[in-house]
């Protein structure tokens, strides 16, 4: 009986794999994009829409109105990371640098503590015009930090500095609170360079939407020069399925647990998280991880990445997601999702307390076990490049 | 649909076996650890420069990724020393307690400034002197010796904090210089000449010397400190025993340290011994922050306000970060050679061999086994240097000596990862200052104990000094 049950485990693999082809995995990939890209597009659109009527008619209402479709817009783009450092559109020209550089220094922009009349806002002699040209000629020049455009750019415009102290005090950080901007910093002859504070907001709010359009074409099958038609060809698919899992590697271990989670842990610093001005860092991280799961896990749109490993190597999948036998929720997944649900809000708090910085620790564990995991799997498909 | 069915019979018949294997048991067996992952990699010919440390990424960010095989810890750190070389430093003092302590003269507020993208400065921008372009100052003493300017110091820091002048802006001009080739083909050679202006402290000394050094690419650093101090030295020949006109010789500094005096490894002269030493005489020099290793700021004795600015603390990198910022610099990779196995690029290898550019530009190296980072032992990488200073003769000397690199003496700078500087960097400007406009020029601009490597390559056919440059580009 054993014997037998050896043999068939042997054999499964390679019937599996006629089960789940990788051009099946690499359509769904594909198609996942598209919907995850477009989402983030309607909710770009919202936000760009909540802006403009904004700064239209600056209230306590429309301000709250456009922090809110802020959130949501950060909560559709953050899944979609998962499909950075795959060779992918987001990855081509500047595209992600535009949508999503950080950390900002928040002075080039916009009057800070200290300096009232710092940052381009401010600067009407040094810019006496601000448009969208003008700005994508500013980020990212020289250091990575004067950073001019995409989401951080405008969650400092919504919400301001993180500086609140606790109340009766002079140098306690209260880390409850976010920033605690004023939508009267939007208001004419009340905020200083109010006018050009909401072109500024609007011209990067438009900027936001330009740029998850330029991604949403190329993933679009009916735009013929677009990139997923080269992402498709047989000949490619080897090398993109590679790319892929180096990228989700990449993603999960370096970007999010390493730069994103250990560099804020290992110098205790505010400063480092990732939405620092919203306080929504643990939705970043949530969301983050979130859309490194959904391309792992079967996809709407069709079978998933752990579909194709456990083809090869059952074992390599049920580190990642369990069996019947081994609980879901001892797979790697399970672990880590439960991890980061475990860190306490807000993440620039839980940075300042033993219970949140050894939680945190376990989260960058967790997730650099995928990372590992993910980086054993591509031993498991041809490499895609023929060495010399 | 169909697929989801299938996907569960497997999945069935797999539990199946699962669970009665573990019934004959009695018992769940412990989950099996990861193997450490180790990239699959083919090593011959250089496709792979840094050994299985090797990254793959041909895009803007190639030169930024920490090496294959390093730890989990030294990938933490690694990201940590990331944010601290990339991320300006502010003014003492100030609400940012972990960076501040900037100037109060300097050239730079983070070392990314300069190693934008971790890749070469581009020493220029639209005819102006580029913030990654440095002077190195020294006056030449009647007896011959060299020290530091009594004013300005040992290098020239253009800007200063609120309430300290900089110390003076450089400027350039340049002189285009044509020529032809034995073949008739014309080349242009592009020479910077400098001049400062502003100059605070009065203009330089008629015997002051300056030295100007564009901020190199920071890729495979840590492989070769890993490189074994006899294997370099092994190449030395100062007295031109193989008669190939070649004299090269190792420079000797100062490990500040230990207080030895040993190998010199890093810098346009090779007169930093370590990645330590290296970053923290950059935190100073170029950004006026003080180590433990450098602990005084460098003012000079004329420079009051420099005096009295505010200190970011003591030391105002804390030996942390510079720890963190000194693993990021051993670990960022070198990536693959592009087209290692084009038939063009390959007779370029071939050439390249045969006018003996290898006399110096030494293709290969294998780490030694005794690096505190083992990721960075028994490597077998390709760098194109020997490490040794050389005379590369009138036209490119600064006339100003560094340790034992005399004169007209530089080191043989490495090629690994030139062909990606337009991309990283988007520019092909080589050599120390940055006067060269690409590899063709940098050939043309050698002279000194280059001159048969360079009349050798003059001498070729047009195609066949295309394929040289064709294959430098592609390292």
């Amino acid at each position: 009986m054993k014997r037998f049950l050896i043999l068939l485990a042997v054999a499964l693999p390679l019937h599996a794999f006629a089960e789940v082809k990788l051009s099946d995995f690499l359509k769904a990939y594909a198609d996942h994009a598209l919907e995850q890209y477009t989402l983030a597009l309607k909710t770009g659109q919202d936000l760009q829409k909540a802006l403009n009527d904004f700064t239209k008619n600056p209230s306590a209402a429309t301000f709250a109105a456009a922090k809110s479709a802020w959130t949501a817009a950060r909560t559709a783009y953050s899944p979609t990371e998962a499909y950075r450092l795959s060779e992918g559109p987001i990855d081509s020209g500047d595209l992600e640098g535009l949508l999503n550089s950080w950390p900002l220094d928040e002075s080039a922009i916009d009057y800070v503590e200290g300096n009232e009349n710092s940052g381009i806002i401010n600067d009407v002699k040094g810019f006496p015009v601000i448009n969208a040209q003008k700005l994508i000629s500013l980020n990212g020049v020289a250091a990575e930090d004067i950073i001019t455009t995409g989401y951080h750019a405008i969650e400092f415009l919504l919400w301001g500095q993180d500086l609140n102290l606790k109340p009766g005090t002079t140098d306690v950080v209260d880390y409850t609170q976010h920033g605690n901007r004023s939508y009267e910093d939007y208001v004419v002859g009340v905020g200083k360079n109010a006018d050009r504070r909401a072109t500024y907001l609007n011209v990067v709010g438009a900027l936001l939407v330009t740029n998850l359009q330029q991604i949403v074409a190329e993933w679009t099958p009916s735009n013929s020069k677009a990139f997923v038609h080269t992402f498709l060809l047989p000949k490619n698919e080897a090398k993109e399925l590679q790319a892929i899992i180096e990228g989700l590697a990449k993603f999960s271990g370096e970007e999010l647990a390493h730069e994103r989670m250990y560099v804020a842990l290992d110098t205790g610093e505010q400063e480092e998280e990732h939405s620092c001005f919203s306080d929504q860092t643990d939705l970043d991280i949530k969301y983050n991880f979130q859309g490194v799961e959904m391309i792992l896990n079967d996809m709407k749109t069709g079978p998933g990445l752990i579909s194709l490993i456990r083809a090869m190597d059952p074992s390599q999948a049920d580190a990642f997601r369990g069996t019947a036998a081994k609980s879901y929720a001892d797979g790697a997944l399970a672990k880590t999702e439960k991890s980061i649900e475990a860190i306490p809000v807000p993440f620039d708090e839980a940075l300042q307390d033993p219970t949140g910085q050894s939680q945190i620790e376990d989260s960058i564990a967790e997730l650099e076990n995928v990372m590992i995991l993910l980086r054993n799997a591509k031993a498991l498909f041809p490499s895609g490049v023929t060495n010399p | 649909m169909k697929l989801t069915s299938n996907l569960f019979r497997i999945v069935l018949i797999l539990c199946m076996g699962v669970v009665l294997e573990d019934c004959s048991r009695g018992d769940v067996p412990p989950p099996r650890p990861s193997p450490p992952f180790v990239e699959p990699v083919a090593l011959e010919d250089g496709a792979f420069p840094g050994g299985t440390t090797t990254v793959r990424d041909h895009d803007p960010q190639a030169f930024s990724h920490p090496m294959l095989g390093s730890t989990t810890q030294e990938s933490r750190d690694f990201f940590t020393g990331n944010a601290f070389f990339r991320d300006p430093w502010v003014t003492a003092p100030s609400s940012t307690k972990g960076r501040d302590g900037l100037g109060p003269v300097f050239n730079a507020i983070s070392c990314g400034s300069c190693h934008n993208q971790d890749g070469r400065g581009i020493g220029y921008r639209d005819g102006k002197i580029d913030v990654s372009l440095l002077f190195r100052l020294s006056r030449k003493m009647k007896d011959g010796t060299y020290v530091d300017d009594p004013f300005y110091g040992g290098q020239i820091e253009p800007k200063g904090v609120v309430g300290t002048p900089g110390e003076g802006q450089p400027k350039v001009r340049f002189k285009i210089i044509h020529k032809r080739y034995p073949d008739g083909d014309w080349y242009e050679l592009q020479q910077p000449i400098f001049d400062f202006s502003e100059l605070r402290y009065g203009p330089l000394d008629v015997d002051d010397v300056v030295s100007p050094r564009v901020a190199p690419q920071m890729i495979g650093l840590g492989l070769i400190e890993a490189i074994g101090e006899s294997d370099i030295l092994a190449n030395e020949d100062p007295e031109d025993k193989n008669g190939d006109g070649i004299r090269g010789h190792a420079n000797r500094v100062l490990d500040v340290v230990t207080g030895q005096m040993v190998l010199g490894r890093f810098g346009w002269k090779a007169n930093q011994p370590n990645l330590r030493q290296q970053s923290a005489g950059a935190f100073l020099g170029d950004m006026g922050l003080t180590t433990s290793i450098f602990p005084n700021t460098s003012c000079t004795a004329v420079e009051l306000e420099c005096m009295q600015a505010p200190s970011g603390g003591e030391p105002e990198v804390s030996d942390k970060i510079l720890d963190r910022v000194v693993t990021y610099a051993h670990l960022l990779a070198p990536s693959t050679r592009r087209n290692p196995s084009n038939r063009e690029i390959a007779r370029g290898q071939g050439l390249f061999k045969q006018i003996n550019c290898v006399g110096c530009h030494t293709p290969h190296f294998t780490t030694t086994a005794t690096h505190d980072m083992s990721v960075l032992n028994n490597q077998s990488i390709w760098p194109y240097s020997d490490f040794l200073v050389h005379d590369m003769g009138e036209a490119l000397a600064d006339n100003r000596p560094d340790g034992e690199a005399t004169v007209n003496e530089w080191r043989t700078p490495p090629l690994w990862g030139i062909g990606l500087f337009p991309i990283v960097s988007d520019h092909m400007n080589l050599l120390h200052d940055a006067r060269a406009r690409g590899v063709e020029e940098a050939i043309l601009w050698h002279g000194g104990e280059a001159t048969n490597s360079k009349n050798a390559f003059m001498h070729l056919s047009r195609k066949d000094r295309q394929a040289v440059i064709h294959f430098v580009e592609d390292l």
